[in-house]
């Protein structure tokens, strides 16, 4: 029984199909909006994390899930994105609205140059380079003391935005989720469009890929670089989010929490990614009992997925909805 | 087609020029700025007489070593596994810290009870036995869990199972004994300086060299001499002509592991010995550097794993000094840049991704692209 039977082009182009997904979609983005004035300050804020870590998962699904380039090294995009905009509005005064963008650029444009040298490394070698990288960030971070503020950090100044009836968290709250669903917006339609087909194309052979056409420096740094920017707003956010920024909050483990986010939500799938966001912020949180375990817990969920399930929990929510669809038989 | 100059010139070629001729004109600035410091002319050198004796280049040079047999060590095991399943076990770092953390108890133990000093040579090989048992156990374990059922799937697969798996043995690790540094007792017969052909060599360095070496010999006759390692050899070269031929292709692979396991965490104690603690993320970096070393000597190669391993050592070692030492940058650092030696993890993974860009086959290596990839 397929309900949607689609006669034109524009049906088979449309993000959202049907009544009922509109109805689905418009009373998430209402809950979404309503939710800071109804939910505790502490929620609000789990909820800005979420949002924070959702738009590095999506940025990072773009480049491991659809280019096939696994990065270890995504916090040092984070940090310079983090980085970028705190010296900018703390050090030059410049406003939130250009600082922010500049935080995404500066850091696409260091995922550009990281994904130079990808072109010539493939799997294993990839990962230890982007490892490389991330871990070079901090070491600059730590010891460049003139620029970053050494171990002690760097305050970020608060940003004054929108009507005034709103609390600080409230307003980084409309800020980081309007981010979070803008960016979730252009990734569904950037893997839609022939970018996100050469993506694929590449990940799944990159020979085959350029044979047909695809032009692989300039697909793989744009991925990079894609990816880089994301992470980049995020890092914005999450200083904006913390009010402090150290070196510290971008280490090596952060990078593996950004990877196991989009392996146990689902590779190659932006609900994946969206997904994989929410349960990895809001689960340590919870398990406070288990705080010490919980890396193991993540260690241990990466080898499970990728033994039982490899398109991560939302595969697994495809394969339920469809067992359920044709349920009697 | 017959492509032109400018048609063959593109931006990645441009970039990777750069790196190289830039990376090349510092090692050659910095290794100047030190050979002449103190020199009353710009024009000579007189490394010799100048701030670091002969002596030190030699204690530098014995340091390099074994650290580097510890390398070498720990790279056999990366290049086994790859030369046999063309996949890289990311987690190869902590079982190495397995192997050291375990031992770490017995030998703790052992220095409470005074058996460590009545009986040095004995405890050793007994701590060294228990290393090698526990990291054989854990590298069996990984890949009976972690690898097996993935033998089959897309490589990216066990790559992503392989990072998560080493995710897992350091925090299992951190939450069963804590994360803090755990002092290694120490023998008091290893303390001290022995004078060998009129050097000095610290005890430690001299011990772990011999015992480096001494392993890499059974292991390379183990895999030359042996039926078993002749079906190793054979599997890596074709696993399905060797299945055909007969080899249990299973049998080999759990063999693999655990002689590279083994290596390990052998190696881990002779790390320990040199550093005296232990710790959970101990096996992070050594990792790393093996891996290094065995891509620097070609990965798949054993021999070139142990030169890859000794050269990458001697290399660290030494290189802070000969390089970053002398590296004066007008206007921030003009005598040089301050603590080179904090430098050195900058040094391996520069290194690294060098090898990667320029000569991803190695020193020993055949071409990756043309191998089995």
């Amino acid at each position: 029984m397929q309900r949607d039977l689609r006669e034109r082009y524009e049906q088979d182009l449309a993000l959202v199909r049907g009544a009922a997904a509109w109805l689905a979609l418009a009373a998430a983005l209402i809950g979404l909006a309503v939710f800071p004035w109804y939910a505790p300050s502490y929620l609000v804020f789990t909820a800005i994390l979420v949002s924070v870590n959702a738009i590095v998962a999506l940025g990072l699904n773009l480049l491991t899930g659809y280019t096939g380039q696994i990065s270890l090294g995504h916090a040092g995009f984070v940090a310079i994105g983090a980085y970028t905009s705190g010296l900018l509005m703390s050090k030059l005064g410049v406003t939130w609205w250009l600082a922010w963008p500049a935080a995404g650029i500066v850091a696409a444009a260091f995922g550009f140059l990281v994904g130079l040298p990808a072109l010539r490394l493939t799997g294993p070698y990839l990962v230890i380079a982007t490892l490389g990288f991330g871990i070079a960030v901090h070491q600059v971070l730590t010891n460049w003391e003139a620029l970053s503020g050494g171990r002690m950090g760097l305050p970020v100044p608060q940003v004054t935005f929108g009507p005034a009836g709103l609390t600080a968290e409230q307003r980084l709250y409309y800020l980081a989720v309007g981010g979070a669903v803008l960016l979730t917006w252009v990734a569904f339609n950037l893997t839609r469009s022939h970018v996100g087909r050469a993506f694929v194309a590449i990940r799944d052979s990159d020979i085959a890929a350029e044979v047909v056409g695809v032009n692989l420096t300039r697909y793989k740094t744009l991925a990079f670089a894609v990816s880089a920017f994301y992470a980049g707003i995020a890092g914005a956010l999450f200083g904006q989010a913390l009010r402090h920024i150290e070196p510290q909050s971008f280490t090596l483990v952060e990078s593996i929490f950004y990877f196991a986010m989009i392996v146990i939500g689902g590779l190659a799938s932006i609900p994946g990614a969206l997904i994989g966001a929410v349960v990895l912020t809001v689960l340590p949180q919870q398990l406070t009992l288990l705080r010490e375990w919980v890396p193991l817990i993540f260690g241990s969920a990466i080898i499970l997925m990728m033994v039982v399930e490899p398109k991560g929990l939302y595969g697994r929510w495809l394969r339920v909805k469809l067992y359920f669809r044709t349920w009697p038989l | 087609m017959q492509r032109s100059f400018l048609q063959r010139f593109s931006i990645v070629g441009l970039y990777l020029w750069g790196f190289r001729i830039s990376v090349l004109l510092i090692v050659v600035w910095g290794s100047f700025g030190t050979f002449q410091a103190g020199c009353p002319s710009v024009f000579t050198l007189c490394a010799f007489k100048s701030r670091y004796s002969a002596d030190v280049w030699l204690d530098l040079l014995v340091y390099g070593l074994s650290q580097g047999s510890v390398y070498a060590l720990i790279a056999l095991g990366y290049t086994m596994v790859y030369g046999i399943l063309r996949m890289i076990n990311f987690a190869h770092g902590d079982v190495f810290m397995a192997g050291a953390y375990t031992a770490y108890y017995l030998a703790a133990a052992f220095g409470r009870a005074g058996f460590l000093n009545r009986h040095p040579l004995l405890s050793l090989a007994a701590v060294l036995a228990l290393a090698m048992i526990t990291a054989m156990s854990i590298a069996l374990v990984l890949e009976r869990v972690a690898y097996r059922p993935l033998r089959r799937a897309p490589r990216l697969i066990p790559l992503i199972s392989a990072i998560g798996a080493s995710f897992f043995i350091e925090y299992a690790f951190r939450g069963f004994f804590g994360s803090g540094f755990q002092a290694y007792p120490e023998w008091q017969i290893f303390k001290g300086e022995w004078a060998i052909a009129g050097v000095g060599i610290l005890r430690t360095q001299a011990v772990v060299i011999v015992a480096a070496v001494a392993l890499m010999v059974v292991l390379y006759g183990f895999v030359m001499r042996t039926k078993t390692g002749t079906a190793m050899r054979a599997v890596s070269e074709d696993l399905e002509v060797a299945s055909l031929m007969g080899i249990d292709v299973d049998r080999v692979i759990v063999i693999t592991f655990g002689i590279g396991g083994a290596a390990a965490g052998a190696a881990g104690v002779l790390y320990a010995l040199v550093f005296k603690q232990v710790h959970f993320f101990m096996g992070f970096f050594p990792g790393i550097k093996a891996f290094t070393a065995a891509v620097l000597g070609g990965i798949g190669n054993i021999p070139g794993a142990m030169l890859g391993g000794v050269f990458l050592g001697i290399f660290e070692s030494m290189g802070p000094i000969l390089i970053l030492e002398g590296l004066r940058v007008p206007g921030i650092y003009p005598g040089g840049i301050p603590a080179p030696y904090q430098l050195k993890d900058v040094i391996a993974f520069t290194m690294l991704v060098m090898v990667l860009i320029f000569r991803p086959s190695g020193i020993l290596g055949e071409r990756l692209a043309t191998k089995k990839a």
